[in-house]
């Protein structure tokens, strides 16, 4: 096993890495820049490096200061989490040249993947199901006019080295192609220094389907099931469940299998993700290959019962996953929510700030993976994700109970926050039901439509207790002693039992 | 503990929770205790509330945990639920409610969250329609458009691009 372990990383998914570290026995090196000298991460690991600067740029996507902290502190390896560096090949390759041993596939697997159209042929090539499209990228206006008559409308048009919904656009009329073309050649040269862009057919009401793999260095690959991600809004992934209603077991082999054929081909190692699009009828497309860890990789590890982060330091220091295919069992569901300081009720704008109230729910198969902690705070510069809560029922309706009876308890003031759109989406029928499309959370809660109207009882509450808190500032004719406050000095409350 | 010695005025306020008024007069008993009465009604209260605001309100029976926070009422929580509550003066107006919005004719666009101006849409002197784009902020790598909410001319422009904003900064005004 390693020794120490730099994480190239910040928030939820550093202290996820800490702590898998901890139960291995491996001594931890957190990174840090200026923004985030309170931050979690750094309190929990064994030693801490500054980086530099709060912009990505000067610290955590800074190849030569990761690098140098490394070396500096002696680690031997680097988890790169996911977002920032952990999908860049010169990343692993700056590590692997420093002597680290790099926490992912090889540069050349993460390359390869990373470019999507080269991606979609290595798909092809491997008898893997994928959108129909053009094979490369389209060179001219009237290349895209004619790709598009023979796919047929409506088209996506995808930048080639795309990612995060940067550079797609949807095009549903003829008339309509050039400016999208336009609009969406300029938004990938932007995002990702690539005018290229491509064409694929639109598949609509499609669901988002993902297969965990894990492979080690000695030829092993397997997958540890499905992970159901249709819940998004502008691309951006919300709730994701293990297993997907919509896969049979019979399916789940074959889009497994496909997944593992296309990753064993392209010599892939550690953790990876194959995401595909499923239509009503049940047909997968191949959309795109994760090189890394995946944010909603805890709901495979609720079902599973197998420690994604143990398995990729496993299989960085040279061992052998030690089971088959055969030894996955997933059992019962997992539901994971995303809980952002962002404000659904106002077009989910950003809330950073001061977290003035943390009290994340608990209770039997109730996990909340966060990077933030009561009085801490959520810097302007980075992502907006404050935790994740998972939960695991023996089937889907007990777990979405489960997961409304944790959000309900959940209790978050100084920043918005996504919950209250995930209560309502707990209790919102299609969801029940199980009829889940990349379009429900647009149709369903466009402009805070949807999100729950304040209860009579709590809000006639509200109204009592801030009547009494201001009665307590208003000074009477004799200044009261604190004991003889009206608020008992009652010690904090662990989490109560609210009611609806 | 508690007892007569607070002497105390009774007092009535009104407070708005989310869209609803609620009238709320506090009376302290002789006897200790308290009188609080809800929109005329008689309520029974018992609270218990630690100096950082965090604590259980029993209100008819019914157990509410509640966090008010450090009293500057913009959100608080029950039972994790947070309401924007604000409190009105008795005529039912709110005191010194900062301009944000529309104040009758023109617009005052303040920044509803810290972040940093990516561009200004405007200039000083143009006309605008309902709709236009006026600022775009950046925060926690999303960028976010503000708009004019009713037609008038840009009368002032209080940021540039590149310049870090906070929540309730002035940032155009639309006359």
């Amino acid at each position: 096993m390693l020794g120490k372990l730099l994480i190239a990383n910040r928030g939820e998914i550093a202290v996820r890495v800490i702590r898998a570290c901890r139960d291995a026995g491996i001594r931890t090196v957190a990174v840090f820049s200026e923004a985030d000298r309170d931050a979690l991460h750094v309190r929990l690991a064994d030693e801490a490096q500054p980086i530099g600067p709060p912009p990505a740029g000067q610290s955590y996507l800074a190849i030569d200061r990761l690098v140098a902290a490394a070396r500096r502190t002696g680690a031997e390896a680097v988890h790169p989490g996911y977002g920032f560096l952990s999908e860049n090949a010169d990343f692993a390759a700056a590590c692997r040249a420093a002597g680290l041993v790099f926490v992912g596939p090889p540069a050349a697997a993460i390359a390869r993947m990373g470019d999507k159209v080269a991606a979609r042929q290595a798909a092809a090539e491997m008898g893997v199901p994928v959108v129909p499209g053009t094979p490369d990228p389209v060179a001219s206006d009237e290349e895209a006019h004619r790709a598009a008559r023979d796919l047929g409308f409506p088209v996506m048009i995808k930048a080639a080295r795309g990612g995060g919904g940067k550079g797609m656009r949807v095009v549903v009329r003829p008339e309509d192609l050039e400016s999208a073309l336009r609009l969406a050649r300029s938004e990938a040269d932007s995002a990702f220094g690539d005018r290229a862009v491509y064409l694929e057919k639109a598949i609509v009401e499609a669901r988002h389907v993902e297969i965990q793999v894990l492979a080690d260095a000695h030829g092993h690959v397997l997958h540890l099931g499905e992970r159901e991600c249709s819940l998004q809004r502008r691309h951006q992934k919300l709730v994701e469940e293990s297993p997907s209603p919509a896969v049979t077991d019979a399916l789940r082999a074959e889009m497994g299998a496909a997944a593992c054929r296309l990753l064993a081909s392209v010599g892939y190692q550690n953790a990876g993700t194959v995401e595909f699009l499923l239509d009503p009828e049940g047909r997968f497309y191949f959309l795109e290959v994760n090189t890394r860890l995946q944010v909603e990789h805890p709901v495979t590890e609720l079902v599973t019962g197998i420690d994604l982060v143990r398995e990729q330091l496993r299989v960085a220091a040279g061992e052998r996953l030690g089971y088959t295919q055969a030894d996955v069992a997933p059992r019962g569901w997992a539901i994971e929510c995303r809980i952002s300081a962002e404000d659904p009720a106002r077009g989910f704008i950003p809330s950073p700030g001061r977290i003035r109230t943390w009290r994340p729910p608990g209770g039997p198969w109730v996990r909340v993976d966060t990077g933030v902690y009561e009085g801490g705070e959520v810097p302007v510069h980075y992502d907006p994700l404050m935790a994740k809560l998972i939960v695991w029922g023996r089937d889907r309706e007990e777990v979405v109970r489960r997961m409304a009876r944790a959000l309900d308890e959940f209790g978050v003031a100084g920043v918005q926050t996504t919950i209250p759109f995930h209560r309502a989406i707990m209790r919102d029928p299609d969801f029940l039901a199980a009829r889940l499309s990349t379009t429900l959370v647009e149709r369903a809660f466009a402009g805070g439509r949807g999100l729950p109207t304040p209860s009579p009882d709590r809000a006639r509450a509200a109204a009592v207790a801030v009547a009494l808190r201001a009665r307590e500032r208003v000074p009477g004719p004799m200044p009261a002693a604190p004991e003889s406050s009206r608020w008992a000095m009652a010690g904090r409350p662990g989490p109560g039992a609210p009611r609806r | 503990m508690t007892g007569p010695s607070d002497g105390r005025p009774p007092s009535r306020l009104a407070v708005r929770v989310e869209e609803t008024t609620f009238v709320v007069e506090v009376e302290d008993l002789p006897a200790g205790g308290l009188r609080v009465e809800v929109d005329g009604r008689p309520a029974e209260v018992d609270a218990r509330l630690s100096p950082s605001g965090t604590g259980s309100l029993l209100l008819d029976g019914v157990s509410h945990l509640v966090d008010l926070g450090d009293g500057r009422w913009e959100t608080v929580l029950v039972d994790g639920e947070p309401l924007r509550v604000e409190i009105e003066d008795r005529r039912g107006r709110r005191p010194g409610a900062p301009s944000q919005g529309s104040a009758g004719a023109g617009q005052r666009l303040v920044a509803p969250m810290p972040g940093k101006v990516a561009a200004v849409l405007v200039e000083v002197g143009q006309p605008v329609e309902p709709g236009a784009g006026l600022v775009v902020l950046e925060a926690m790598k999303m960028e976010t458009e503000f708009r004019a909410t009713e037609a008038g001319v840009v009368k002032e422009i209080h940021v540039g691009p590149g310049q870090a904003v906070n929540a309730g900064d002035l940032l155009v005004v639309i006359g």
